[in-house]
């Protein structure tokens, strides 16, 4: 049955893909660039005044779309730029270039969030995709000052964060490592410095962020949840410009111009100084010591009009020491080549290959023991891309990507000379992965638009490495080793390959309301194993091999979209409902660390959500708003033939980050004269928890006891953030210009818990409700323009 | 190492050094569960007899008082241990919850297997998983090292003891050390003779102004040798208050455990240590090596240790010790009256603790 279902899509697809349109019509095309950068602008709206067609630009800022002969108002948008029109007479097949302007900032929409279109969550068939405007970042609400893409994204619904300090975020209830975070198409293994209080890259340094949270194009897969898109800032093509900025903890300087008429270039730098904070206080915290940086770089060499390259370079590194204690650093180095070829007008060409290599050291410094413990992941990568605009009504995408992964999971060695610690290497893993994809979107009539796309991925594991056999009917640790073979190195251990649809389905009611469908099936061969809520930078990731299986995911989900006012007021309820399997939890007591054997303490688990999303939102004019409201729930069961080792012996149980009710509220004012007002309101469920249920003493000591996980819950989170900023812009083209913001986070002081804890004393058994940022928090911060 | 240990301090160190943080006691939160098995027991290669405790957990607030008050014991069970020969030791009942074995002949050997049978008045039966004695290197030698730091109010300074140990390459060696000692301290003294006038002065009264304290640690302290295997061993074993001039008598007991008993501890101290941050490992019960017969999913908290022990006994003579030094930072511990008296359990300056007669002398200068 599910043979047949799959050819019938697989034809379906390839009927659409070679489909032609047959009615009277001559074709409109044409090419949408930024007017400063000259590079294109994907997603802008095509429509045609007192018509009801329209069309969208492609990654390549393309568009095409057939019309009846007639004169007609184009009208081209995008966000963040200006309103563009011009009559066109279209007799025949016609081609225009369409440079869009930035908007000035009168007319910048408050809303941090916005879709790529403003029709777009109607028009299009792809659903549960977000964009950030990061200009805007700079005029909401901020905490220490930050412009930060990770918060924006959390307020959004499907999205959330563990807690505030938590690093990453989760979506629509997978794991914080089922994101895929491609910064110029390269993965980000870590998306936080100073262990979740700023994002990893800087808010000046993007150009877009977009998150798929529902169904990820064809042409990305290697994670359960979500891709987040980000691609960094172009320079500009006339001349040298400056940016700078100053908060309470971190300053940023930022500059992008042309190097002679070939190429381009962005700089950036980002270092942050909490070491002034702490100095103020006393004892131990005062001599704690913390310090990130980042940088980011960019260099573009237009070869001609038709081929163009880039380099993006960028490196992160965190540091944080306690006095006396251990020292940890971390650190993000990446490299991506991009090269991008118009084969023709219909036909590009792209092709990528980048490495990203993360480092995560812990140097312990107890008197004879002191180590240094390293954890390396070295990710490459190359990918090739066709896109092939076969009509106004199709487009198709096919190519092919191929990852060779080395997971370094331990290098420990002695740091100093009175140190008995040895010279330990674990056996690195070795992965290669290979994949194919086609995705095709076109339209039949004008009432449905689908989106369809396979994805073929394999992966192998691979030598040098040793596997470990363990005697059957009894749990699996080092003691019930059986056998082991030793693999010699490029040896191919264990292959898995599995197919990935992706299904976008959109029925339009009318011009104003659409319904639609999605569904995906995903693979994720790199996990990360924690056992702690929030991911840290020494938590360790995992190649599958013959004991850890990949992790599967599959996504359903289904929604209604309607505009209102000429899309000023867009809404929409999206459904979804989410199963995976083979992801990755451990047994209790499970030593993670420098642990050779690391797979007999692993336990697969299957894993369930589902929940309704409802947003709204408006867009445009002097008052602008959005209400993001989710409710969801999501569940984990461990898989064990033996049930005493599974959590609540083997039973679903609420995952993490299962918090039912999520709403988001954000507004915005223009108050005139280059002043804005924006405001956040957020309340969240309470995260789940695992509250003692019984005590005993043990080594004289009182022990209190926890026999079911995450059965209790915390108590709600909710906030309110207002911020001021002005602009001194007084035209779009002013080089030099300030925005300043004043932020006040969490306004009324509310004391958010952020964990419930246990302790015993003399008394008795005490709660503690400890809140991060439980405080009022105002900043101020001032960009330079120049 | 302890990695995860370390990990939560940080997080929760940054927290309060933004400063934007806080905790706030709340109303505990009740959730009670069925009791459970409780089990501590152990058996060693040290002489007989040995203990084993039993308790069910108890309800959260009932332990508001003192750890005793609460401690559902166990006074109706039948414990004994059986060897891989086919020998067995029952045990007996001596105080609430704690049975103790009654054949002294019944020893720990290294290289043997134990098992652990309790059987409950209910009808239940738990046993302990197989498990072999392992065997324990000695204690090569001692170091000693005089730490000047102190915190006021809680501690003066101290002197640092660490076993220096071989750790033999060929096997894979998991250590436990307990201790204790008896350390020198002064009181203002008291009246030579009936009728003498009481001490006015700290330091100018000589009759009942010394005693030694007996002072356990308490400190769970073990060591995996997977990253030191093969080499000399430096572990501090013992951290013995400078309250004023005078011997230390310190033992040290040094355990040999086997892997599962090890991950164990190693969990307990991960459980023990939550801070509330949200990085801590997630909670999770303390279980062991012991199951109910009858349903293997059953597991009692707790364990059963089987250990080698190797014991040595040393005398620490800290010649260096000015007392200026101590009038400055050990003089808030030198209460009035006389020492014995006014000290917890500590002996009189007449007397030494017994058992050190052929300890080890180790001279500080």
């Amino acid at each position: 049955m599910r043979l047949i279902t799959v050819r019938k899509f697989l034809v379906f697809c390839f009927c659409a893909l070679f489909q032609q349109s047959f009615s009277q019509q001559v074709e409109l095309k044409g090419q949408i660039n930024d007017f400063d950068t000259h590079e294109p602008v994907a997603g802008a709206t095509i429509s045609f005044r007192n018509h009801n067609r329209g069309t969208s630009t492609d990654d390549s800022g393309r568009f095409s779309i057939a019309m009846p002969v007639d004169t007609y108002e184009l009208v081209c948008t995008s966000g963040g730029y200006q309103i563009y029109t011009r009559t066109i007479y279209l007799q025949d097949e016609h081609f225009v270039t369409v440079q869009l302007k930035k908007r000035p900032p009168a007319e910048l929409p408050e809303i941090v969030i916005a879709s790529r279109r403003t029709d777009a969550n109607v028009s299009e068939a792809r659903m549960g995709t977000i964009s950030i405007n990061v200009a805007q970042l700079r005029k909401t609400p901020m905490v220490f000052g930050e412009a930060d893409i990770i918060k924006a994204i959390a307020l959004q619904s499907g999205v959330s964060t563990a807690g505030e300090g938590s690093n990453g975020f989760n979506v629509r209830g997978g794991n914080v490592d089922q994101n895929l975070i491609l910064l110029d198409n390269a993965p980000l293994f870590n998306s936080a410095h100073l262990l979740g209080f700023y994002s990893v890259i800087s808010a000046d340094a993007i150009q877009n962020f977009t998150l798929f949270k529902g169904t990820i194009p064809a042409s990305f897969g290697g994670r359960l949840s979500s891709l987040a898109a980000i691609s960094i800032k172009p320079g500009n093509e006339e001349k040298v410009r400056y940016n700078t900025g100053l908060g309470p903890i971190s300053a940023h300087v930022f500059a992008d111009g042309p190097m002679g008429n070939k190429f381009t270039f962005t700089a950036g730098a980002r270092i942050a100084f909490p070491r002034a904070m702490m100095s103020f206080f006393p004892g131990s915290v005062g001599n704690s010591n913390a310090f990130f940086y980042d940088l980011t770089g960019k260099l573009t060499y237009k070869i001609n009009n038709k081929n163009r390259v880039s380099l993006s370079l960028y490196r992160s590194y965190d540091f944080f020491k306690f006095p006396g204690d251990t020292t940890y650093s971390w650190q993000t180095d990446l490299a991506s080549v991009n090269w991008r070829s118009e084969i023709s007008k219909k036909l590009v060409f792209s092709l990528n290959s980048n490495a990203s290599y993360y480092i995560s050291d812990i140097n312990g410094v107890q008197p004879n023991y002191q180590f240094r413990l390293r954890n390396t992941i070295l990710h490459r990568q190359g990918k090739g891309n066709f896109s092939y605009q076969a009509s106004d009504k199709n487009y198709v995408e096919m190519g092919a990507d191929f990852i060779n992964y080395i997971v370094s999971p331990g290098q420990l060695s002695p740091a100093g000379p009175g140190s008995i610690i040895n010279h330990i290497n674990l056996q690195n893993e070795n992965g290669n992965e290979f994949a194919e994809y086609l995705l095709d979107r076109f339209d039949i009539g004008t009432l449905l638009s689908v989106e369809a796309g396979i994805r073929h991925s394999t992966f192998q594991y691979r030598g040098a490495h040793t596997i470990y056999s363990y005697a059957p009917g009894v749990p699996e640790s080092q003691a019930t080793i059986v056998d082991s073979v030793l693999y010699g190195k490029g040896e191919p251990i264990q292959t898995y390959q599995g197919w990935e649809p992706r299904a976008l389905l959109k029925i339009g009611i009318d011009e104003a309301t659409s319904i639609k469908l999605s569904y995906d099936r995903t693979y994720q061969y790199l996990q990360l194993i924690s056992n702690t809520i929030s991911i840290t930078p020494v938590d360790y990731w995992k190649l599958s091999d013959p004991q850890v299986k990949p992790a599967a995911g599959t996504q359903y989900a289904l929604g209604i979209f309607r505009n209102f006012g000429n899309n000023l007021i867009e809404s929409s309820v999206e459904g979804f409902y989410k199963r995976s399997s083979n992801t990755i939890d451990y047994k209790n007591g499970a030593n993670l660390s420098m642990n050779p054997y690391l797979d007999a303490s692993l336990l697969e688990a299957n894993g369930k959500s589902y929940g309704l999303e409802l947003n709204l939102k408006k867009t445009k004019g002097k008052y602008t708003g959005q209400l993001a409201y989710t409710w969801s729930r999501t569940f984990i069961q461990d898989i064990s033939s033996f049930a005493s080792e599974a959590v609540d012996g083997g039973a679903y149980y609420p995952s993490n980050f299962d918090r039912p009710v999520n709403l988001n509220l954000s507004g915005g004012v223009k108050l005139g004269s280059g002043w804005d007002f924006g405001v956040n309101f957020i309340y969240v469920s309470g995260r789940p928890a695992t509250y003692p249920d019984g005590t005993y003493v043990i080594n004289n000591t009182v022990v209190t006891n926890y026999s079911l996980r995450n059965e209790d819950r915390l108590p709600v989170y909710d906030r309110l953030d207002i911020s001021f900023s002005h602009d001194s812009r007084r035209f779009p083209e002013q080089k030099k210009y300030t925005v300043v913001n004043f932020s006040i986070y969490n306004v009324y002081a509310r004391k958010n818990p952020y964990s419930v804890y246990f302790q015993r004393d003399q008394s008795g058994l005490n709660s503690y409700e400890l809140s991060v940022l439980g405080t009022v928090i105002p900043s101020f911060t001032i960009y330079y323009f120049f | 190492m302890v990695f995860r240990l370390a990990r939560t301090q940080i997080v929760l160190i940054f927290f309060v050094t933004l400063h934007f943080s806080c905790v706030r006691g709340i109303q505990p939160v009740i959730r009670e569960s069925a009791p459970t098995l409780v089990v501590e027991g152990m058996i060693s290669t040290d002489s007989a007899p040995y203990n084993v405790k039993l308790t069910f957990t108890g309800q959260l607030l009932n332990a508001s008082a003192h750890i005793d008050s609460n401690q559902n014991y166990i006074n109706d069970a039948s414990v004994l241990i059986r060897d891989d020969q086919g020998d067995s030791c029952p045990f007996q009942l001596v105080s609430p919850g704690l049975y103790q074995s009654t054949n002294s002949n019944f020893l720990g050997a290294v290289g043997r297997t134990y098992v652990l049978e309790i059987h409950l008045a209910n009808g239940e039966t738990y046993k302990s998983s197989p498990e072999q004695i392992p065997p324990v290197p000695p204690i090569d030698s001692f170091s000693v090292v005089y730490d000047s730091t102190y915190i006021t109010d809680v501690r003066p300074t101290q002197i640092i003891v660490s076993a220096n140990v071989h750790d033999p390459e060929k096997t894979t060696n998991f250590y436990r050390w307990t201790s204790f000692g008896y350390v020198p301290r002064k009181s203002w003294g008291g009246p030579c003779t009936i009728g003498s006038p009481p001490c006015t002065d700290p330091y100018m009264c000589t009759c009942f102004a010394l005693c030694v304290q007996y002072h356990p640690d308490n400190a769970l302290n073990i060591l995996s040798d997977q990253f030191v295997n093969g080499r000399e061993i430096i572990q501090p074993v013992y951290y013995s208050p400078v309250y004023w001039f005078g011997r230390h008598f310190v033992e040290v007991k040094q355990m040999s455990l086997n892997r599962d008993l090890y991950i164990f501890w190693q969990q307990y101290l991960e459980q023990t240590a939550r801070t509330g941050s949200i990085l801590d490992p997630l909670p999770a019960s303390l279980t062991g090596n012991i199951r109910n017969v009858a349903d293997s999913n059953d597991v009692a908290l707790g364990y059963f240790q089987v250990s080698a022990v190797t014991t040595r006994k040393i005398i620490i003579v800290p010649y260096f010790l000015q007392e200026y030094l101590l009038a400055s930072v050990a003089g808030s511990y030198i209460p009035p009256g006389d020492c014995h008296a006014e000290i917890p359990n500590s002996l009189g300056d007449d007397q030494d603790p017994p058992g050190w007669e052929d300890a080890e002398i180790i001279q500080m200068h």
